[in-house]
């Protein structure tokens, strides 16, 4: 902070404000965070089912959770189904953001559509979707009536497949959000610069991923997160659509925390299995983090 | 409706200045991408119209030979969810009792201590946001048993306050992430300027801070109202009987396992709870404004 | 001024004795019957509670999960309701062995439970022989429906006795374009499925099954049944897994399948499409002549000031829930059976008096979810699903995966 010298006299009390002002997140953090992380890694090592209970037993729910298919292949699953849906979302968000900051008529309408499925609860889109991707009832059998007997799409119900459409009515959830984050970022973008890119002669694609694109980095690593954070989290769609079928094909980590947490009643099993996730989360993350620190440093100096 | 920017647009982002084909693409491109988002809602919003003869007999893709709004009627005043059969309107003021104070608190929290920790550096402010990050990514519903018991010992339990609270602790992580990587973004001479002229904490956070940070508070009301909105697990344990919000009116109309199922109903239901974010999102075009980053530092 | 305020005070008190009192029969529940004929249902019997002096708060939820998890987190948080649907006592054990479920002994004694409720549905009350909850409603889980418009496609009037007719007018309904079965494709109808056909091979493996006794899979029933299940697979049309039974049924409905199995609410589907369960859809009862596999909802009752004693509105709840009076009042609008067996039976329809009819000739067994604990039963269903899904798995592999998966619970 060596270039804050020339205000040096008032540090003490501006440090002071800046501290007082954390507060609210200290306690959300230690008191809503750090305590039931805790509390829920306690928890795995107990035999706890419907309720919270003190019989230990070691490393036993580790052992099942590990002995289980279903997790394992839970976890396999997040890890195609979130690279694909992360990409796809940055991708299409990016386009839409661009194409909409090129000053069009009715960008409202527009970003109010992109934006809605977002808005709209999963467990009756997915349900939509559902119907659209099931063959006796949607695409395939209103194409088959058209007059065309062989067409098939039945995704939905192909174990090598149905991960795909999972990830496509994800990608159509998710992606107005990564545009609006996208488009937030294009708006805080200096005029100027497309001034001076003209000057130089580039073209709008041009501009817009060698001038924009390193620009909108902040953007982008809140989308990666907010994104990441859906693929954990995401349950209500592999409910309303699949129920992680068929088979074990779509099923993800959280339904699997999900089922053993309400329906299936057992809390030391899912208690486990978040601290698993949690864990790896943080071997994941820890090095993001690292970067984004050292880029964040670049920038100010 | 346009968002038309405030500030003259010659010094932005590119613009030909007719219309000409590469005008026409766009446009087309954004139809064609406007249109395939809105195919499932087409299908949510026929069979919404249909009856449920219609809707068993018929492709899912037809418009209704004799579209109804009784389903729309049914959803919104009688049908039933639980003892009563009243519809979705009960919990619609208690929905919006919650939504105002669980949006407004997390998002100021958020831009304040975003602010803080982007241009003021407070010692350990890294590790706070490094320990909400890694918190964000457990799925919440773990933390439910541990939160019921906390809660409720702090009396916040079983009413608006606790809902509240619920509602600010888990969007805590993301309001920060929003606000501190937007603040990241903008020029650091802005912040030293204010200072060396003197500024305060909360004067610079008032005068330059907040009146460039609209397009990334819109994106984290659009967030916050969704998530509250859409809420249905947090109202239904923290917010108390009688503060239910409409989501649990929703769930008992769309999620019966064994009873007939009413899709119509179901698809009108869904599709009037999300009116409220879909408006939020609409109007939030006004603040979706650029350039102002750009403006202050010229002016 | 003063006497005003007064007089207001005295109001104020009088009216706060007045709710001390009511509150004393007041009874707020926590249920998750909420489509239309569900709602008719609970307001009949919140009608029999009222009139029996009590005071009916109700608390809906809907879907068993969300249920459950509002009773549990409003039992941590200290502030209980004072009574909750389950859809079977096994799901509270942990509470119920804790003390924080009131013991129904006395009610069962006063009531006479066991005179006048089958013993199949009184088992799933049980915990360490003491009674935790009351039994609300009577489901047969095993019905099969056939679609009469598929049958006369191949010129039959009657529906199949036995597999092996079923099997035999499946193929004709292939030659005919008609999907012999559509099977429902959530993990709990794969397995109410297979406990539909284990029932039917041999209702002692069935029970065996249940309490998760390891060598049951040793029983050539086991094998017989997955390799019927197998059978099964190859009849139903792709479009199964993942879909909900209601969209089998409407198949069925439609003429465009013929079969499918599922419990007797699927009653309540048909009649909202206009038709007459026992008409355009024909109910049986399982096949082989097996034993009808019955299963049913229960209410429990939270230990309310610590003491597992039943408040007097929860006994006034309990010993409503329990009579006559109210048991044929609330079937009879939910379309399920009323739990005793002296309770008139002119009120029920087509295929509710045929299940009676059925149970008397056959008899009844306990079936999922009343014997099975949810992990077990989610485990079993995975099994199953997964099965469905990998053509390439035999009856003897689903066997030896059904036989490591009762594994892990012993």
């Amino acid at each position: 902070m060596a270039q804050d010298g020339s205000i040096s006299m008032r540090r003490p009390l501006k440090l002071l404000q800046g501290q007082t002002a954390l507060l609210p997140g200290w306690l959300i953090l230690i008191v809503a965070y750090i305590g039931t992380i805790l509390w829920t890694a306690r928890i795995s090592f107990t035999a706890s089912r419907s309720i919270p209970v003190d019989t230990f037993v070691g490393f036993d729910q580790y052992a099942r959770l590990f002995r289980s298919n279903r997790w394992v292949q839970s976890v396999e699953n997040m890890l195609l189904y979130g690279s694909l849906f992360i990409l796809g979302c940055l991708i299409i968000g990016f386009l839409l953001a661009v194409l909409l900051d090129q000053k069009v008529k009715g960008e409202s309408v527009f970003r109010t559509i992109f934006l809605y499925p977002y808005a709209v609860s999963f467990v009756v889109t997915g349900l939509v979707w559902q119907w659209v991707l099931n063959p006796s009832l949607g695409l395939q059998k209103a194409v088959r009536d058209l007059g065309f007997e062989n067409f098939t799409f039945d995704w939905l119900v192909d174990r090598d497949r149905a991960i795909y459409v999972l990830t496509g009515a994800a990608v159509w959830q998710a992606s107005g959000l990564v545009m609006a984050l996208m488009l937030a970022g294009l708006r805080g973008v200096d005029g100027d610069l497309w001034k001076a890119a003209r000057v130089d002669g580039a073209s709008a694609p041009r501009y817009y991923l060698r001038v924009v694109l390193p620009l909108l980095k902040p953007s982008i690593f809140s989308s990666v997160v907010l994104l990441g954070v859906a693929v954990i989290k995401s349950y209500d769609l592999v409910v309303a659509m699949t129920s992680g079928g068929p088979g074990n094909a779509t099923e993800l980590p959280a339904k699997f925390i999900m089922d053993y947490l309400f329906g299936r009643q057992n809390l030391g099993l899912a208690t486990a299995a978040s601290v698993v996730l949690l864990v790896t989360v943080i071997a994941v993350l820890a090095p993001l983090a690292y970067v984004q620190s050292q880029r964040a440093r670049r920038i100010r100096t | 409706m346009s968002s038309r920017p405030l500030f003259p647009a010659h010094a932005e982002g590119p613009r030909p200045a007719r219309l000409n084909l590469g005008r026409l693409a766009l446009y087309l491109c954004l139809i064609a991408a406007a249109a395939a988002f809105l195919f499932p809602l087409w299908v949510m919003v026929t069979t919404s119209l249909k009856d449920m003869e219609a809707v068993r007999s018929g492709s899912i893709f037809g418009w209704p030979a004799q579209p109804s709004l009784e389903a729309w009627k049914s959803a919104w005043t009688s049908a039933c969810t639980g003892l009563t059969c009243e519809g979705l309107r009960g919990g619609f003021v208690n929905s919006l009792l919650i939504l105002v104070p669980s949006v407004a608190l997390p998002v100021a929290l958020g831009a304040v201590t975003g602010y803080a920790l982007s241009f003021w550096r407070p010692r350990g402010g890294k590790l706070l946001f490094g320990g909400l990050l890694i918190g964000l990514f457990i799925p919440y519903q773990v933390f439910i048993y541990p939160l019921v018991r906390i809660l409720s010992s702090v009396g916040l339990y079983g009413n608006i306050g606790g809902i509240v609270a619920v509602h600010t602790i888990f969007a805590m992580p993301i309001m920060l992430l929003l606000f501190r990587n937007y603040y990241a973004s903008l020029p650091m001479d802005l912040f030293k300027a204010a200072r060396i002229d003197g500024g305060g904490f909360w004067t610079i956070f008032r005068r330059v801070v907040l009146p460039m940070s609209a397009p990334i508070i819109v994106v984290a009301v659009i967030l916050q109202v969704t998530g509250v909105w859409n809420d249905f697990l947090f109202g239904l344990i923290f917010a108390g009987s009688d503060n239910l919000p409409m989501t649990v009116q929703l769930n008992n109309i769309v999620n019966s396992a064994r009873g007939a199922q009413e899709y119509n109903v179901q698809m009108a239901a869904t599709i009037l709870t999300a009116l409220v974010p879909l408006i939020v999102y609409f109007f939030s075009g006004r603040w979706f404004v650029r350039g102002i980053a750009a403006g202050a530092v010229k002016g | 001024m003063k006497r005003v305020t007064f007089s207001a005070l005295l109001t104020t008190s009088v009216l706060a004795v007045a709710t001390t009192t009511a509150r004393a029969q007041e009874a707020d529940v926590i249920h998750w019957w909420t489509s239309a004929s569900e709602s008719k249902a609970v307001a009949a019997l919140a009608e029999k509670f009222e009139a029996a002096g009590g005071t009916w708060s109700d608390a809906a939820v809907a879907g068993t999960d969300a249920a459950r998890t509002a009773v549990s987190t409003r039992i941590q948080a200290g502030d209980p309701p004072a009574a909750f649907v389950a859809s079977a006592v096994l799901e509270y054990q942990d509470m119920a062995r804790t003390g924080q479920i009131a013991n129904l002994d006395a009610v069962a004694a006063e009531m006479d439970w066991e005179n006048t409720i089958p013993a199949s549905l009184l088992d799933a009350v049980k915990v360490d022989g003491h009674y935790w909850g009351a039994p609300v409603n009577m489901s047969v889980n095993n019905f099969l429906w056939t679609s009469r418009k598929a049958l006369e496609a191949i010129g039959e009037t009657e529906p199949p006795k036995t597999w092996d007719e079923l099997f035999e007018m499946s193929d004709r309904l292939k030659e005919v374009g008609i999907i012999p079965y559509a099977h429902p494709g959530k993990w709990y109808w794969d397995l109410n499925t297979f406990g539909f056909i284990l029932a039917s091979q041999s209702p002692e493996a069935f029970s065996r099954f249940h309490s998760l006794d390891p060598e049951v899979f040793d029983d050539p029933a086991v094998l017989q049944a997955a390799e019927i299940y197998a059978k099964l697979r190859d009849y139903s049309d792709s479009g199964a897994p993942g879909r909900e039974w209601n969209l089998s049924n409407q198949m069925v409905m439609n003429g465009e399948a013929a079969f499918y199995l599922m419990g007797d609410w699927a009653k309540g589907e048909i009649t909202a499409a206009g038709m007459t369960p026992g008409e355009e859809v024909i109910c049986t009862v399982s096949l082989d002549d097996a034993p009808a596999a019955i299963s049913g909802d229960a209410m429990l009752f939270p230990s309310l000031d610590g003491s597992t004693e039943p408040s007097p509105a929860q006994l006034l709840l309990a010993e409503t829930l329990t009579s006559v009076d109210a048991q044929v009042a609330f079937n009879t609008l939910k379309g399920s059976m009323p739990v005793r067996t002296d309770a008139p039976t002119d009120n029920l329809d087509a295929c509710s008096r045929l299940a009676l009819e059925h149970e008397k000739a056959h008899g009844s067994v306990s079936a999922y979810p009343a014997l099975l604990s949810g992990d077990a039963a989610g485990s079993f269903g995975d099994v199953l699903g997964n099965f469905w899904v990998d053509s390439g798995a035999t009856a003897e592999d689903l066997v030896y995966e059904l036989q490591d998966t009762a594994s892990l619970f012993n």
